[in-house]
Formats: C-alpha cells, structure tokens, sequence
C-alpha cells in the first residue's frame, strides 16, 4: 500500500499535468526510431497500437480501472481473463518506468515481436534497467492486437495433464511425474483445509532457474527476477511459474487464498504460503534457524525483524515472521485463525493491527515475540 | 575519425581522472549486483574477467594500444580472430557507453551467460540503449575465459565450404551453392582487379534477417545494421555478416579496400564497395536515381545541400551513392588505379573534398554541381 502511495505522489505532477495534455505520457513509451521504421505504415500501426496500450495502463491505474486498455488485446486471450497482460502480472509496477520501444521484428505466422526496455536514470545519468522484454503484435481482422509471449511460446513446449493441474516444460527438461503427483496430493489436502473444492484448471510453467522460466514469457531480464530459482503464482488466469519443480507448494497456497478471499493482507498471504510450503526451497524451520543465526548474534539490528532486508538469498524475513504469526495462530486457535486473519482487508488494516486484535500481540512488543519465538523454535523440524 | 574526436572530448573528463584515480573507468561499468550473487565462487570470477576486460579495453583505447585486454579470451578464439571480440569489432565504441552487467546464467557445457546493456542517460532522465548482448564465460585450463556468443551458437549452424569462403547459416535456409559459386568468382574477379591475392579464409555468416544475424552473434539488440537485410564487413577478423544471401557483394569489397589501406577515407570505402557491389540489393544506377528524386522532391533542387545531406531512407544512404558516383567516375576518367589512389589517402590526415580537388580535379565549390550532373548520368536519366 505505501508503495502505491509513493509511485502516486512522485507520478502526481505527470497525471495533473497529463489531464488537460495528453501528450505528456508519451515520455512513458518512447520509440527508437533509428531502428524502427515508422515510414512504414504497418510499422506505425504497431507502434500505435503498443503506445496506446501503455498510455492506457497509466490511465487506467490513475482512474483506479484495472481492465482499461484491455481492448488492445486479442479476443482469445482476453477470454481466459479480463486482463491479458502477463508483464504486469509478472512486474506490476513495469510501465510507471518509461518503456523504450526498441525493435519490431517480424516471428512468422504473422506475428511481431516488440522489444521493449523499461528504465530509470538518476541525477547522475546512472541508468537503472528493470526488464528487457518481448510482447507479441498480429493483425486479426484487420487490426492489430497485442499477444503474450507465451501465446506462441507454449506450442514449443511439452504439456502434460495430471488431475486439475496442466503442466508445460521445455523438451530438456526432465519431468517428475512423483513430484507432480504430490503436488496433487497436496492440492487436495489444502483443498479440505481451505474448504474449497478445486473448481479452476491451474497451468503451471516450470523450468530449471528463472533466467529460463521467465524467456518463455518474452523476458530477456527482469529484475524483480533475483534469485536463481523462485516461483509465482497468478491469480487472475490460474497460472503458476516455478523453476523450482513441479512441487512447488508455496504458490500452490497462494492458489488457495486468492481463491478463497479477494483482499488479504500480504504478509499474511506470504506467511500462510511460507507456513504451509516453506520458501525458496526450505520450509519454515530452516528459515527460523536462520534467522535466529543471524539475529541473535552479537550487534544485531533487531529494531524491525518484519521488513528487515533479506538475508542473504534465500531468506526473507517478511515471509519468514509471516510464516511464524501463521503457524503460531495455527497451533494455539486452529486453522481457522488463520482464514480469519486472511480475512482482514489490506486497504484498510496494517498486519500489526491485525495480530494485536486476534493473537493479542501488542505492537510494541511484536519484535521481541520473534526474537523469543526463533530462539525457542531454532531447532524444531516440520 | 570525427565520432572518435567527440568520444575523446566527451571522455576528457574521466580520462584525466583515471591517470590519477584508477576506479574513474570502473563508472564506465557497472554490476546488477540484485541479479548477479558474487557470494558464488564460479560467479565472481565470471565477473571479475568480464569488468576487468572491459575496463582493459576503455584502457586501450586510451592507450591505442588495440588489443589490450584479448588476453581474457580464450585461446582457440585468439588464435582464429585476431581481435577475438565480435561485439567490440561491430560497435568500436560501446564500451564507452556504460556497460551494465545486468544477469550471469549457467547454460549448457558449464558455460555462463553475461547478459549485458549499454546505454547512456541525458540531464533530463531521458535513456538511450546502446546495445543489448551476451558473451560467455568459460573454465579453461581453471580458469575463466571470455568467448564470444557465436563460439556456441555455431553448433547450431549448418557449414558449408566454398573456395575460401566458410559459410554458416540456419538449418532451414536453402542454401544455394549458385549464389556462393557467383560470390567467389566475384571474390575472385576483385582478387584481380586489385592485385591482391585472397589469402584468407572468410568466415561468412548469414541469416534471414539482421534481427536473426545479430541474434546469433548474441545481440538482443544493436543499433548499427538497422535495416532489415544489412551486412558488416570486420575487417581484422575476415568475418562477414550478411542478412542478404550468400552473395553479398557490398560487404566483399570491404575485404580488398580494407587490404589496401585500413585507415581509408569512408567516402571512398563505401563508395567503391556501392560501386563494384551494390547496396542492400540494388546497383548504384538504381540508388543514383532514388536519390536524384529525392534531390528533386524532398530538396526541392537545392544543390548547396547534396555533399550535406547525411540521412535520406533506410535503403539510400546519400554517404555511399555520393561516394559511388566519385569512384565510378574516377575510374572511368582516369582507370581503376585512379579508385585505389582515392583510398590509400589516410582518414585521419584528409577530408574527402580535398582528395578529390587533388586527384580528380574538382574544386570544392563544384563539387555539389558535379555530383548533381553525374548522378543524372549514372541514373541513365
């Protein structure tokens, strides 16, 4: 939410400014022009059909409609979710930093692929690059609409049905049918857990490291993408991305609550996830070890363990704090505890709020309740 | 010559730091140190042989010394290429734009992929890209080296040996050993016609598409070769990129004047490449006249502006069909030692108009007016 906040206010003289002239968004999607030959009318077309669309975006974040610029896309897609885009889904903040159109490269069948480069500069004229992607173009009845990546990446790879869950993978990749059958194990167990019959179909894109899993979605680099191995889980089209396995049970939880309530306070969303699926490829005990490592030492900052910066690369404290109020709800009131604190809106209540009402953690004493918890739970095994 | 000047000025600056302050050309690189764990052995080594290439070569430049910093390539590159890096032969003067290393990520045969993009910002905020491209990193004999992207890439091409010409191009393209067949015999053709004999193997490469060629060289994206069917002759490394067919004559050209003189004057170069070969497949009759209806309509007949004009389509370049039109009269007046005088005068010591008013006789003033004239001629119009 203070994320939002802020983006608002830096971008506030742009919007004020941009009511009464429009053409100042288009410092928000510059083309480059020694490459891309807008003499060409085609070519132009593209251009306008992609500018337009990123124009949309910051409007419709503006006028708080998330769908609006939904109509440059392609029926197909836009029948699977009201809001096609998989870049925002991947980086929701994307196009607040200004998108360079850098090519437009024809990839047969008639389809396009725009490059795209979105950056910041600081005062130095350091450059900043947060993702370097491709987003498909084709011209359907004649006009052109906007495509994901992925539309004509998953005809390249392997698909493979198992229960409610459709899984893709490269070629080289060597699939586990054991893993993908206790992901389904573990779907149904969560599914009398949450009390929820599985009604959606869930795709699930795996790969060996991020750098692999995320060019299948047009992106050459993203830098919200740091780790070696992670994964997502998207709710609006039901698909899930790992370059762990085809276990990977922290975004499966993520399937649960988003099916089961709309808005939920993230941190506990993260724990619920981190609680029941581990993170980063350790459950919930190895990560309190670690913690407990590394705050419990000498010279420690332990004045905010719930946003402290992550700990080395695997290790996110937000997640892992998440993880303990979860599983201390859990084992002290019942699960149900836990569906109640997922419950509480994020617009309109702080987690700490949240935890004080329901486990009666005060405030004020909710960093020394993590400290004495990973101290007395550092050994414990899940 | 003029580009290298304006990087030197621009550079001023950091290059009078870096004499006293070494770390001045580290900002010229960058590490995404989100992305990139350098807490990993394997990785930290990747990266320290690439920044330290990179600021090796910035050192050479200002050094001229051309190829310090090759030895972080690996051998079988060096010993292929006398200056092993493509990226740095296509686009000189990248590296001076910073560099950063935005991703490193294992790929297959233990090598690692540096992502990488160059790019540079005004006062204002506003980015321009430079280049977006990966090399590989490699352990050899325990050590990384840097190999370029095409090293791998090449597995992946189908090869073919014509005369002393080594293609390499795409599994589904048909090649056509009539357009290679006509490409050597025109190879050999200028073999005589410059009295040079061809003592190197060309190593060709071809796509499709300039987006697919640079692509295999490991570019995302590049602004040099933008038209959609471009070609670029490297001339220390007898290596021809070509999106035409296996027939480019254009860039062969490249290879006999880069013999003569490497230091020419790029007037004369891309003039008698345009001459003898063409450009982006069309001869210069067919250039001469698009330009002339550009003269006509665009510039309304204003002949004080053709030596000028530096920019027309993305198929005519002004630069090369001005340049055609002086060499093909200047071979056609005086015979073709009459072109290889042209070229043997050195960039760096002369400009174009002096050269012609020397060697041709056509003073300065009249230069505009003759180029107008024969353009007409050479258009058949």
């Amino acid at each position: 939410m203070k994320k939002y906040l802020l983006i608002l206010l830096a971008l506030f003289p742009v919007f004020s400014q941009s009511q009464t002239k429009f053409n100042f968004l288009d410092k928000f999607a510059v083309v480059n022009y020694t490459n891309i030959d807008t003499a060409n009318v085609e070519t132009k077309e593209m251009v306008n059909v992609w500018t337009s669309y990123l124009k949309s975006r910051l409007y419709g974040w503006l006028k708080k409609n998330d769908t609006l610029g939904a109509g440059y896309w392609n029926n197909e897609e836009r029948k699977l979710t009201t809001f096609p885009d998989q870049m925002c889904f991947l980086y929701p903040w994307l196009y607040y930093f200004p998108t360079t159109i850098l090519n437009i490269e024809p990839c047969g069948d008639g389809f396009f692929r725009i490059l795209n480069s979105n950056t910041e500069a600081d005062s130095n004229g350091i450059v900043d690059t947060k993702a370097i992607y491709y987003v498909l173009i084709k011209k359907i009845n004649n006009e052109y609409k906007l495509f994901n990546f992925f539309y004509h990446e998953k005809d390249q790879l392997n698909a493979f049905t198992m229960g409610m869950i459709r899984f893709y993978y490269p070629q080289s990749y060597h699939f586990s049918d054991l893993k993908a059958r206790k992901l389904i194990r573990f779907q149904d167990s969560l599914s009398r857990l949450f009390d929820l019959p599985l009604h959606e179909k869930l795709d699930y894109v795996v790969d060996s490291d991020n750098a692999s899993l995320i060019r299948h979605f047009g992106c050459i680099y993203l830098k919200t993408f740091y780790t070696n191995k992670s994964g997502q889980y998207w709710k609006e089209n039901h698909t899930l991305l790992s370059s762990f396995d085809e276990n990977d049970q922290h975004e499966m939880v993520h399937y649960f609550t988003s099916a089961r309530f709309t808005d939920y306070i993230h941190f506990f969303d993260e724990g619920i996830a981190t609680y029941l699926g581990g993170s980063l490829g350790h459950d919930l005990s190895w990560h309190i070890a670690k913690l407990n490592n590394y705050f419990n030492r000498a010279g420690a900052d332990t004045a905010n363990i719930m946003n402290h910066p992550r700990i080395g690369r695997e290790t996110q404290p937000f997640y892992v704090t998440g993880g303990i109020i979860m599983k201390y709800a859990v084992d002290n009131y019942g699960f149900q505890k836990a569906l109640k604190l997922l419950s509480y809106s994020e617009e309109h209540h702080t987690p700490e709020e949240v935890i004080e009402k329901e486990l009666g953690i005060p405030k004020a004493e909710l960093n020394a309740f993590f400290l004495k918890y990973i101290t007395k739970h550092k050994l414990d095994k899940n | 010559m003029i580009k290298y000047c304006f990087i030197l000025l621009l550079l001023f600056p950091l290059v009078v730091q870096c004499q006293t302050k070494s770390d001045g050309i580290g900002d010229l690189v960058r590490v995404n140190y989100t992305n990139i764990d350098t807490s990993d052995v394997e990785v930290n080594a990747v990266v320290k042989v690439w920044t330290s290439y990179l600021k090796s070569r910035i050192y050479g430049w200002i050094l001229k010394n051309d190829t310090l910093g090759f030895n972080a390539w690996n051998n079988e590159e060096r010993e292929s290429y006398p200056r092993p890096d493509f990226v740095f032969s296509i686009f000189p003067a990248l590296f001076f734009f910073h560099t950063a290393v935005l991703n490193i990520e294992p790929v297959d045969h233990n090598y690692y992929r540096i992502l990488n993009c160059n790019s540079v910002a005004d006062s204002t905020g506003n980015v321009q890209i430079k280049a977006i491209y990966y090399v590989l990193a490699g352990k050899t004999e325990g050590e990384y080296k840097l190999f370029n992207y095409f090293y791998h890439e090449k597995e992946k091409l189908k090869t073919t040996d014509v005369g002393k010409v080594q293609y390499y191009y795409p599994g589904y393209y048909p090649f056509s050993n009539e357009k290679a067949r006509k490409f050597v015999e025109f190879q050999d053709s200028l073999s005589i016609l410059f009295n040079q004999p061809v003592i190197h193997k060309l190593t060709y490469i071809f796509d499709t598409n300039t987006v697919s060629l640079m692509n295999r060289i490991g570019f995302i994206y590049q602004p040099m070769l933008p038209g959609a069917h471009d070609g670029r002759y490297i001339t220390d490394d007898y290596l021809l990129l070509s999106a035409s067919d296996e027939n480019h004559r254009h860039e062969l050209v490249h290879y006999f004047t880069s013999l003569e003189n490497p230091d020419h004057i790029l007037l004369f170069d891309e003039g008698l490449a345009t001459c003898l070969g063409g450009n982006k497949g069309h001869d210069l009759k067919w250039h001469a006249n698009n330009l002339y209806q550009y003269f006509i309509h665009e510039m309304h007949s204003d002949t004080s502006k053709i030596m000028g004009l530096d920019s027309m389509s993305k198929i005519t370049d002004p630069l090369y069909v001005k340049g055609a039109i002086i060499m093909k009269y200047a071979i056609d007046k005086y015979g073709f030692q009459k072109a290889l005088t042209l070229l043997s005068y050195p960039e760096n010591k002369y400009t174009p108009e002096d050269v012609i008013a020397k060697e041709l006789g056509i003073p300065r003033l009249q230069l505009n007016s003759f180029l107008l004239e024969y353009m007409k001629k050479y258009a058949g119009l």
